[in-house]
């Protein structure tokens, strides 16, 4: 007995290496960072549309392109990082992001501002493929679901960032000092360049595909083959519908608040951080759901357990 | 939607754990999970991301129905968010099961 009991399993973050936290990590920072630069704005669309006298519907355009542009920066980014690696497309989005949420800062007119953040969203975009591929081909496969859960809810840390930059600091630097913060991001480059190795996994892949030749130079068409068809078209279908959910009240909250109710800064950043917090907390749990039982039902679950809850309105 | 704001903070802070928190935050492992290695960040950042134009209308379309319809905006975010949630369902029903899935280095659609 006493035999058994010096076999005492690992916990779980005992058993990634140390490179695997490396590369989580940074997978953490730009996203979560991708998640400040990208919700402070929902935050100051309304002071924007008054300074340049534009209407409120033209302000939330630059929000919707910038989602939409995100689309041509993921695709392109997971292009990339399929070929040459996860790290380079790595440290390249998160020094566009930021620095085009700079430069935005010094818009002179609307029409710059709208072209810059529609630019960011491609660096935004761009960010989440190469994080998300880095992290998961690195992390154990036992936590994998929670880590990812943490990783992708860590989303809500970066609204929480920007919602407590926004309470404190609106009233001293205005919309263009807060976007301005949007630089520091950049920081984060260093990091990954120095720390983070490739994923043993990609490294192999890459290397069978050169020597037997056999590379996958399109993997876009790819993923429309048969063989994957029906998996990718079953994975569009889910994330366009949990887009819709996430974005049927999400966005237009914070304008809600400041428009309709004519809220301080002090108090629209309030709901918004507490929403911020639950969602990462929440997003953890269902991550080690999703280890315990399965991928499907952790996703499923709060899926329906949602429906009775706008009711509250 | 209500005016008062301890409802509007009780509310907003619990639709995160369930709208935000529970559904959304698996998309690196499934998506990951899903796809071989040679076009897994293709894969997945094409797949999310398509979704990101989807999220961009839903805006706009309830705006267009609280406003033309003469419904209110608590209305079309609640037949969206229901019949959205619904549709979350059926899809990841559809999909693969991937739970302790390794990823390997193996060729496998090259």
């Amino acid at each position: 007995m006493a035999a058994v009991e010096t076999i005492k399993p690992v916990p779980w973050w005992k058993e990634p290496t140390k490179d695997q936290w490396l590369a989580w990590s940074a997978a953490w920072l730009g996203w979560t960072l991708d998640a400040f630069d990208f919700t402070i704005f929902l935050l100051i669309m309304l002071p924007i549309s008054q300074e340049f006298n534009v209407p409120l519907t033209a302000v939330t355009a630059v929000f919707t392109l910038t989602l939409w542009m995100r689309l041509v920066g993921a695709t392109a980014s997971g292009w990339l990082s399929d070929r040459i690696g996860r790290k380079k497309p790595l440290m390249i989005s998160i020094g566009w992001y930021s620095l085009c949420n700079f430069i935005a800062s010094f818009s002179p007119a609307f029409w710059f501002l709208f072209l810059f953040r529609a630019l960011l969203g491609i660096g935004m975009g761009a960010e989440w493929p190469c994080g998300a591929a880095l992290a998961m081909e690195q992390w154990p496969v036992r936590s994998r679901g929670f880590m990812a859960g943490v990783l992708q809810a860590s989303w809500g840390i970066g609204a929480l960032l920007s919602s407590a930059a926004y309470g404190l600091l609106y009233n001293s630097i205005g919309w263009r000092g807060l976007l301005m913060i949007g630089v520091l991001p950049a920081l984060s480059i260093v990091y990954v360049r120095r720390f983070v190795k490739e994923p043993p996994v990609w490294v192999e892949n890459r290397r069978l595909q050169r020597t037997q030749q056999r590379e996958v130079r399109v993997p876009l068409a790819k993923i429309f083959k048969r063989g994957l068809l029906y998996n990718t078209l079953t994975a569009c279908w889910w994330m366009a519908s949990a887009f819709i959910v996430g974005y049927s009240i999400g966005g237009m909250f914070p304008t809600f608040l400041q428009k309709d109710l004519q809220l301080s800064p002090g108090l629209v950043a309030l709901p918004v951080m507490l929403q911020s917090i639950v969602f990462f907390l929440s997003g953890s749990f269902w991550g080690m759901v999703a280890d315990r039982i399965g991928r499907r039902i952790a996703i499923i679950i709060p899926a329906l357990l949602r429906f009775p809850l706008p009711r509250c309105t | 939607m209500t005016g008062d704001y301890t409802m509007i903070v009780v509310w907003f802070t619990v639709q995160g754990a369930f709208g935000g928190g529970g559904m959304h935050t698996l998309y690196p492992a499934y998506l990951s999970e899903r796809f071989p290695t040679e076009v897994r960040a293709t894969a997945s950042g094409f797949v999310y991301h398509q979704g990101a134009i989807f999220g961009g209308l839903t805006a706009p379309v309830i705006t267009y129905f609280a406003v033309n319809w003469h419904t209110g905006f608590a209305i079309p975010m609640l037949v969206g968010t229901v019949l959205a949630s619904i549709s979350v369902a059926l899809a990841v029903m559809a999909g693969p099961e991937t739970r302790g899935k390794i990823l390997t280095a193996e060729l496998s659609v090259a």
